[in-house]
């Protein structure tokens, strides 16, 4: 089958899927083509949270305020709460030294207006009663919030395909080729083929492999992060949890709070949150292992001892599964959003490294701007795909 | 008691230490070393729990520890495996509700 269309999406994860229900609103012709099933890759295999405490000040912060407004007004147009829940987190912190630097940290993102706020060790156990004895203070912002990836990438194809937006799974795209009308045309591995005046490569870790086809350079690698689940408990807690130790070494190179050889190995840091089923999703580990995504002894194990240490109490709920997916990394830590130099027509929306889901509406949305050449209300140049100088395939 | 005294194939019920345990906040008597689920039984009582959504009774089912359907709070821990938990001297147990609540 061969057909012509407004706008071709190749990947279908939570990016692709925003990007195509924002472009069929606008009036394009949508077609998401994904190599995987519903949910297969990073979309489907990590936590759902839209968090603003790990963020430096600075356009991946300003986006998540922006993205947290869309999502809540999607809630209202989709009449579908996609379990959307406001726990609130915390960032634990063990020691006078990561104090300090989260003394910085907290004044720094409450100067750009996130509500967050330094609390004592007494205050911590009154959110979190099972908390470790060592933990000195935390911070605590109440914004921090969480929406489930799988009712969003379902709202999304549902609201998207009444508007027209097709979708084809399980159908490797193996060539993109630009034609003498200026169309792109993308080839799939059964034989059909789509035109269109737009592609979009929305296919997160796999974006580079997508790039290639038209001779692009697009620096994204995947990281590997494993997940570990539990049991349904009742809350453990009232918020969801973070620590300290890892930001602080991101933010600190030479900080005096020193990662054990595992953490280091691994990449371990924790995050603790609460799924709407009443199971906790504990991570998590960033491993460079290529685009192996199988879970691991060691990853689960470190993560287990790593919550431990945090929440003694958690040694008497049993664990469920683990899981894996691979964030697409970025040299910068910024997405890349935008139309290539010399390829009018080709986008890339994708290297959202671990904030796909919260920045997935606001990724569409600003992506649809700009096929559609609308006014955009702020800056995007610093996520241009051109900012990485040199575009030809090395 | 609900016990089978006399066995067709194992025999009659041996002595046993009898082993002191609070269920829902009364006081019953247990074999040392059955597991809760059969002390419970013995007493009389099946309903170990109530389903999350639907407020349902739920009690033994699959009997070695695979299926989580008797599960009840235990000492202040939610979640535990009733019928392969053996009974201990002054154990709290109590009928969980939903998913419990620690202690």
């Amino acid at each position: 089958m061969t057909g012509g269309t407004d706008v071709v999406i190749v990947g279908g994860g939570i990016i692709g899927l925003a990007a195509g229900y924002f472009l069929s609103k606008a009036g394009k012709r949508v077609v998401v083509i994904d190599k995987g099933g519903f949910a297969d890759g990073a979309s489907g295999a990590c936590d759902d949270m839209i968090l603003f405490q790990s963020k430096k000040p600075g356009i991946n912060l300003e986006l998540t305020f922006e993205s947290l407004e869309l999502y809540k007004r999607l809630i209202v147009d989709f009449d579908d709460s996609m379990q959307f829940k406001n726990l609130g987190g915390m960032v634990l912190i063990e020691n006078e030294a990561e104090l300090a630097i989260m003394e910085q940290f907290v004044r720094e993102q409450r100067s750009y207006g996130l509500d967050v706020e330094l609390i004592d060790q007494q205050d911590a156990r009154k959110k979190q009663p099972f908390l470790s004895d060592h933990i000195i203070a935390s911070t605590y912002s109440m914004m921090d919030s969480q929406i489930d990836p799988f009712h969003v990438m379902r709202a999304f194809e549902k609201q998207g395909s009444k508007l027209g937006m097709q979708i084809i799974r399980r159908n490797a795209v193996e060539a993109i080729d630009l034609l003498g009308s200026g169309n792109w045309k993308v080839s799939c591995a059964d034989g059909s083929s789509w035109e269109a005046p737009t592609v979009v490569n929305a296919a997160g870790a796999w974006a580079p492999s997508i790039g290639a086809m038209v001779d692009l350079s697009v620096p994204i690698v995947p990281k590997r992060g494993q997940i570990v689940l539990s049991e349904r408990i009742p809350p453990i807690g009232e918020t969801n949890l973070w620590n300290a130790k890892y930001l602080v070494t991101k933010l600190h190179k030479d900080s005096a709070t020193a990662l054990s050889e595992e953490e280091k190995a691994l990449g371990l840091s924790l995050a603790f949150t609460r799924s709407a089923g009443g199971t906790y999703l504990m991570g998590s580990t960033r491993e460079y292992v290529g685009y192996d995504k199988s879970t691991t002894i060691a990853g689960i194990k470190g993560i287990i001892n790593l919550t431990l240490g945090y929440l003694p109490r958690m040694s008497e709920v049993g664990i469920v599964r683990a899981m894996a997916g691979l964030r697409p990394e970025t040299p910068d830590g910024k997405m890349i959003l935008g139309e290539h130099a010399d390829r009018p027509g080709f986008f890339t929306a994708a290297g959202h490294e671990g904030d796909g889901i919260a920045l997935a509406p606001i990724t569409g949305k600003l992506l649809s701007d700009l096929v559609c050449n609308n006014r955009i209300e702020r800056r995007v140049d610093e996520l241009s795909p051109n900012r990485f100088g040199g575009t030809a395939h090395e | 008691m609900n016990r089978i005294v006399d066995h067709p194939i194992l025999g009659p019920l041996s002595e046993a230490e009898v082993v002191h345990i609070i269920v829902d906040g009364v006081p019953f008597t247990a074999r040392k070393g059955e597991m809760i689920a059969s002390a419970l039984i013995a007493n009389g009582k099946s309903t170990f729990r109530k389903t999350v959504k639907r407020n349902e009774p739920r009690g033994i089912y699959c009997g070695i520890g695979r299926c989580t359907d008797c599960v009840m709070t235990v000492n202040g821990i939610p979640n535990v495996r009733t019928c392969v938990t053996a009974v201990e001297e002054g154990m709290v147990i109590e009928t969980q509700m939903g998913s419990g609540e620690w202690q």
